[in-house]
């Protein structure tokens, strides 16, 4: 993907455009502004919150000061696939811990980590609302759950020999 | 059993299309709606006996009759759909969501119309991908129909509606704080009053309901409020989707009569203990209710008997607990939640919590002192309502302090032993 | 109506909350989020009390002081042992983060968080794990950053954002990791982030510049001070110690600064220290030769001389030197070679202003009456360079306006979130006419920018007049306006001096009369109005009277002012401070800094405001004023130098009643400068004599240079230090209100010198 690594691109600005449309004050779109740069780059750096943060005309501390409270906002850079582990409650009991445990050593990443390969960003996350399939996990968008020390790593497989 | 939420959705097919959803009488209710007067909706609403779906369990129709009317009120106005489904233990919104996006589009247009509201919102979790993608489809669909947009079925009344996608973080699911993140901003909650009703997103006059409750609104319209007072089997009215989690032998969401008894939804329904496990106690309704006991599973599950116990029933979906499993362990995680999604903008949920969780976390580990337990205790009694700025402490209080007196010996033993005695089935 | 505190029946005023109310009436309620200023938000739990629905309730239940409104009828109880206990937990919780930093934290001795701890009782660490720690932030060399100490109580944040209109200083993160800084190091942006030292309650934020020269606010020696920055006249307490000023703290006037003042009034006082201050007498023979350093005496000899032989004598005022100073020297050399310093065209201007003033038909507006009016016409003052403060004051406009609406939906104007979130509009009735962009250029509805000859047109055109040159737009805005300010209960005209422009004063004036609004003039200096009072003549008399033969020239702040005096045969130069025009002169007498000096200053609302010297000058160092009184007669003290100058000044007349006078005592006592606990008054001089040093007399102030003096029946306006028992921080302001957020007990100080005939103020 040609990114510019300070600057927005067409695509962007027209997709940022759209989300403007949805509210009376430019400002308040800033979420999904931030989100449409993360799709595409995976996070949002320093340079490209200051480049958002002048597209929509606010200071680049206030815009930060919003995204740093958000946690799907990545302010850090991320692996090509973040796996997001569900250790809420319901997920807890069906057995979170040595879930949890397989994958990162399966992964080779710690929790807040990435692993060495640039594959997988290994973070918790709280209910994912899917708890008759306790446990669960997101990877990127998609929800795998019902999951077992067994049939977690095929699942991890899966994301592997993809270019993504 | 009349089961008019869910009926139709089928799992393994994905939501009905509006075409679909039209030929079992999908957007009925509209006409009848915009050809009554939004107070008589209102009222209609009310004496339904509806109560807001989200956990609080407020009468709907009087939530909706605070929105200021007529010719002196604002013109601008909104309806907010609360998706924002985080609370621990809970996943019946997702249900419906994704199972049968008209169902909800369609109550809001009720609700919205009811209070003239100008524009309505969505408020989706942004985990929440497949319903996402079912409810911006089905919102092309409404407005290809002209059920949204500029002058419904050739009324006057207009209704912008989108769909906005939340970035995380479980206090957005408290509707003030819900309102500061739609907005823009840190999702804060705000003090009331002023209520939404008066003062909302933007400033403007604003309700906020949840996935469920909007859900049933054309079906109230459609069928009267006699209709839906006759769904329930005690004191509450309509059905409600119930569910059950934990070492159970088929968790799951069901869509029962409210009142149902508490052992029919986790005996009949959620199949009782998983063999070779044991029945400790559970939370009736995601990780903010209270850890009830055997003698409660005679309860109708419905606001108002759980009121009348002590007690909540919360979201209605029960969190078992299994004798193999750590209660200590499990309030721990509980807690370790709350502290984390604490906003940070009060005191003692912000400082409270997390020495409440970092004393838990050393009792579990064996490193417990006996001074602890009084610690505790103090933080639960004094994150009550009214001494935080929100909800979300009194949330984490209650299994907190429910926990404390019920497994009072576990937490002894642990600071006594120095030891978890389910260390080995755990980690 | 009444209220019920501990069962004590009370009167209170409609309106407030409960925290405001107990307060106002002397109790003694924790609080930390809570500000006068900045109303209530209810975050941080402190002021909880005990709330019962009615004379029999016997359970209560409790509420935060702050988000509850006072109603008729209202019981609460302050002292109730689950009060109590919730708010001894409250620090119990912020005290599990807290460094035990008290002995290197500068805050110390003057922090509202330990005070708050004691009236709390919380004295026992239960909490026995580590606490979060963060990296702290290089805030540029003003404000010193310590994120640790940090309480969360979000009053930077809300200060520096909501009312200073700031952009990077913000919240991050959420939960126990909330962190208040910037997107990245850098220096503060804001014209008023000093204010963060003094609205930060622990050692976040504190004076950097104070770092440098750091003492403990105990050991300091203070006393009531007029800012000389600008021509608003902020009130402002300096610290001194060893002879050198340590920082510059708020002084509470409701009238005018109020809580706040802008950085250069905090921060710029280095000059005072500064080792280009000039400490003794200066000589040359000739121009050629050099100066060299001489006594008082013989200084002081030679201008007596030359002042007796001298056939043609000018002098030039200073616009930043006290009226005794500027009246001494006018006596000296008589009104008639008595002369401005300023441009001709800013002497016209200043001359405009005060011939309007002397008219008494229009009200000058204070800052406070700026902040509460309905519509602000800004004509071509930069105010965030020029009045700093008054460009604070056009901000809270917006804010006022918005308390109005909230209150049609019964939301009361203390509950400062609930504004703000229901109106979402960031421009208010402010209309701005500029030649540049301007940092208040966020909140005006309508702001024009442009040259001085269409601005000019504009202005006369929303007086009413018609211009040729006038675009049709221009018009259109210019009615626009116009009509806005008609509609408007309270508008304000605020024009100045910057752009020396005459026309535009004459249509700020034209426009305030037509519509019987107040009207805010911006000077160029701390007494430029002072200056004119005294009749000095214009710079084109001046220079006319350069162009023939001139023995003597004398001028005061030489290097405050421009005018080129090289004409004259012989220059002397009454000064503080070293500079250029220093060493041009042949005579140069040192004076005293403002801190080390009395006087009066008149601000630009006509308001005539005495200054306290804070500490004795050194080495002989004098008030300018005492020094040229030396030559001609002499006064005893500055009392009679102010008396004789309000019988012979028309505009002075009943100044001397109106300043403190240095003969006033409480009890035969003088008013302490130092606080009870001034460490090491005998040990600081013991390396040069065991003998203890009789302490600095003062006669021309009612403050002795010492902690002894009159300890209680202080009036609140004449107050030096201002601590009550349990309030060592600034928050102890409380206690010198009638009502909190109102004028210091007595009165506001100050005498308005045109204030309409039919008031008194």
């Amino acid at each position: 993907m040609q990114l510019e690594s300070n600057q927005l691109s067409q695509h962007e600005k027209e997709e940022i455009d759209k989300e403007i449309l949805k509210f009376p004050i430019k400002q308040s779109a800033c979420l999904e502004a931030l989100m449409i740069v993360q799709h595409g780059r995976g996070y949002v750096s320093d340079g490209m919150l200051k480049v958002v943060a002048e597209y929509l005309e606010m200071s680049a501390t206030e815009l930060d000061s919003i995204a740093t409270f958000y946690n799907l906002i990545y302010r850090k850079p991320v692996g090509k696939n973040v796996i997001r582990i569900c250790d809420s409650v319901s997920c807890w009991i069906m057995g979170y811990d040595k879930l949890c445990a397989k994958v990162c050593s399966d992964v080779g990443a710690n929790l807040g980590e990435t692993s060495k390969d640039g594959l997988f960003t290994v973070l918790p996350t709280q209910c994912l609302g899917t708890c008759d399939h306790a446990p669960a996990m997101l990877v990127g968008e998609n929800l795998h759950r019902d999951l077992t020390v067994d049939n977690v790593t095929g699942v991890l497989d899966s994301y592997r020999g993809e270019g993504q | 059993m009349e089961k008019p939420l869910t009926h139709h959705i089928d799992s393994n097919k994905g939501p009905l299309t509006i075409a679909e959803w039209e030929a079992i009488g999908g957007y009925r209710s509209l006409r009848t709606a915009f050809q009554s007067a939004p107070k008589d909706i209102i009222k209609m609403i009310s004496d339904s006996g509806l109560m807001g779906r989200g956990g609080a369990g407020f009468n709907t129709g009087f939530k909706m009759g605070a929105v200021p009317q007529g010719e002196n009120a604002p013109k601008t106005k909104y309806l907010i759909c609360n998706a924002d489904e985080m609370e621990p233990g809970t996943f019946k919104d997702r249900w419906l969501l994704e199972g049968a996006p008209h169902q909800l589009i369609e109550g809001m247009i009720v609700a919205a119309h009811a209070i003239s509201a100008t524009c309505a919102y969505i408020f989706l979790r942004g985990e929440y991908k497949v319903a996402q993608r079912a409810l911006e489809n089905a919102v092309k669909e409404a407005y290809e129909k002209g059920y949204l947009g500029k002058n419904i079925l050739g009324t006057d009344y207009s209704l912008e509606f989108h769909v906005h996608m939340s970035a995380g973080r479980y206090i957005c699911g408290e509707e003030t704080a819900l309102i500061n993140a739609l907005e823009g901003r840190r999702a804060i909650p705000r003090a009331k009053p002023p209520f939404p009703q008066t003062s909302g997103l933007w400033g403007k006059p604003t309700l906020v309901q949840n996935v469920e409750t909007l859900s049933n609104l054309s079906h109230i319209v459609n069928n009267g409020p006699a209709w839906f007072k006759s769904l329930g089997l005690a004191n509450d009215a309509g059905t409600k989707l119930f569910g059950v989690s934990g070492k159970v032998k088929t968790p799951g969401a069901f869509e029962l009569p409210m009142g149902t008894p508490v052992r029919e939804i986790f005996e009949k329904y959620g199949g009782g203990m998983r063999d070779g496990l044991k029945f400790k106690a559970f939370l009736p309704g995601g990780a903010s209710t209270d850890f009830l006991l055997e003698s409660h599973l005679d309860l109708p599950m419905e606001y108002t008997s759980f009121a009348k116990a002590g007690t909540r029933m919360g979201t209605g979906q029960m969190i078992v607990l299994d004798d193999q499993t750590c209660p200590v362990g499990m309030i721990l995680n509980l807690e370790k939640f709350f502290k984390q999604e604490s906003c940070g903008f009060c005191t003692p949920c912000r400082d409270g919590l997390s020495w409440t969780a970092r004393t838990l976390d050393a009792i579990e580990c064996g490193k417990g002192e006996m001074r602890d337990i009084e610690i505790l205790q103090r933080h639960a009694r004094l994150l009550g309502p009214g001494n935080t700025f929100c909800a979300l402490a009194p949330g984490a209080a209650s299994p907190l302090a429910t926990g404390l007196r019920i497994f009072a010996d576990e937490f002894e033993e642990h600071i006594r032993e120095k030891r978890c005695r389910y260390e080995n089935l755990h980690r | 109506m009444k209220i019920y505190i501990d069962d004590q029946p009370l009167e209170v005023k409609e309106g407030q909350n409960l925290l405001h109310a107990a307060l106002s009436l002397g109790f003694d309620v924790p609080y930390f989020c809570w500000h006068e200023a900045l109303g209530s938000v209810g975050a941080c739990r402190q002021c909880a009390v005990i709330q019962y629905r009615d004379a029999d309730d016997k359970k209560g239940r409790l509420v935060m002081s702050c988000m509850t409104p006072a109603v008729e009828g209202a019981r609460i109880s302050i002292d109730h042992p689950d009060a109590k206990s919730f708010r001894a937990s409250v620090i119990e919780w912020l005290m599990t983060n807290h460094p035990h930093d008290c002995p290197i934290c500068d805050e110390g001795g003057e922090c509202h968080l330990q005070d708050m701890t004691l009236m709390t009782g919380h004295n026992y660490r239960r909490f026995r794990f580590n606490k979060r720690t963060f990296k702290n932030q290089d805030l540029g060399p003003y404000i010193n950053h310590e994120m640790n100490r940090c309480i969360t109580c979000y009053r930077c944040v809300r200060f520096y954002r909501d009312l200073a209109g700031g952009t990077d200083l913000n919240a991050f993160s959420s939960s126990n990791r909330v962190f208040f800084g910037r997107a990245e190091d850098g220096q503060l942006e804001s014209e008023f982030s000093g204010n963060l030292v003094e609205i930060c309650p622990t050692g976040v934020f504190t004076d950097k510049q104070f770092k440098q020269n750091y003492v403990r606010k105990w050991d300091l020696q203070v006393a009531p001070s007029v800012c000389q920055l600008c021509s608003l006249g902020c009130n402002i307490t300096p610290g001194e110690r060893g002879g050198i000023v340590r920082r510059i703290q708020n002084r509470f006037h409701s009238e005018i600064n109020g809580y706040f003042i802008c950085d250069k009034g905090r921060f710029g006082h280095t000059f005072v220290n500064s080792p280009d201050r000039l400490r003794k007498p200066l000589v040359r023979a000739s121009r050629s030769s050099v100066q060299t350093e001489t006594s008082y005496d013989d200084a002081l000899a030679g201008l007596q001389s030359k002042i007796l032989n001298a056939k043609a004598t000018v002098a030039v005022a200073s616009t930043t030197a006290s009226l005794e100073t500027n009246f001494a020297l006018r006596k000296l050399v008589g009104p008639d070679n008595f002369f401005s310093p300023e441009s001709q065209s800013q002497f016209d201007c200043v001359q405009f202003a005060h011939s309007v003033l002397q008219k008494r038909d229009l009200k000058s507006a204070s800052l406070k009456e700026i902040e509460e009016s309905d519509a602000v016409l800004i004509i071509g003052e930069d105010l965030t360079k020029t009045a700093p403060m008054m460009a604070f004051s056009v901000r809270q406009v917006v804010h006022h306006q918005a308390q109005k609406t909230a209150l049609q939906l019964q939301i009361p104007k203390w509950n400062d979130a609930a504004i703000r979130n229901l109106v979402t509009e960031k421009t208010g009735p402010i209309f701005s006419l500029q030649t540049n962009v301007t940092k208040l250029d966020d909140v005006a509805e309508i702001k024009i920018q442009c040259d001085v000859s269409r601005m000019e047109s504009i202005a006369a055109a929303i007086a009413g007049a018609h211009s040729d040159n006038l675009s049709a737009e221009d018009e259109k805005t210019a009615r626009a306006i116009a009509e806005k300010l008609k509609g408007a209960q309270k508008p304000v005209i605020i024009a100045g001096a910057s752009l020396e422009s005459l026309a535009l004063m004459k249509a700020a004036v034209q426009i305030a009369q037509a519509l019987k609004a107040q009207i805010a003039f911006v000077l160029p200096a701390s007494n430029s109005l002072g200056v004119h009072i005294l009749g000095a003549r214009s710079p084109s008399e001046l220079k006319a009277r350069l162009g023939n033969k001139v023995d003597l020239a004398i001028a005061l702040h030489v290097e405050n002012e421009k005018c080129d005096l090289t004409a004259a045969d012989c220059i002397v130069a009454f000064d503080y401070i070293n500079g250029p025009n220093v060493t041009r002169a042949d005579i140069v007498l040192p004076v005293a800094s403002f801190a080390e000096s009395t006087g009066t200053l008149v601000n630009n609302e006509g308001r005539a405001q005495r200054f306290f010297r804070v500490f004795s000058p050194s080495e002989g160092l004098q008030d300018a004023w005492h020094l040229l009184t030396q030559i001609g007669s002499s006064y005893s003290s500055i009392n009679d130098l102010t008396k004789e100058m309000a019988s012979e000044i028309a505009d002075l007349a009943g100044l001397d009643m109106h300043v403190t006078s240095s003969d006033f005592r409480i009890c035969g006592q003088k008013i302490p400068r130092a606080s009870s606990e001034l460490s090491g008054r005998t040990a600081i001089n013991a390396n040069k004599t065991m003998h203890e040093p009789k302490p600095v007399q003062d006669p021309d102030s009612p403050y002795a240079h010492s902690m002894e003096g009159a300890s209680a029946f202080v009036p609140a306006s004449q107050a030096a230090v201002f601590w009550s028992p349990g309030w060592n921080s600034v928050q102890s302001l409380n206690k010198f209100q009638d009502e909190v957020g109102g004028p210091l007990k007595g009165g506001p100080s100050g005498f308005l010198l045109f204030a309409p005939r039919s008031e008194t103020l």
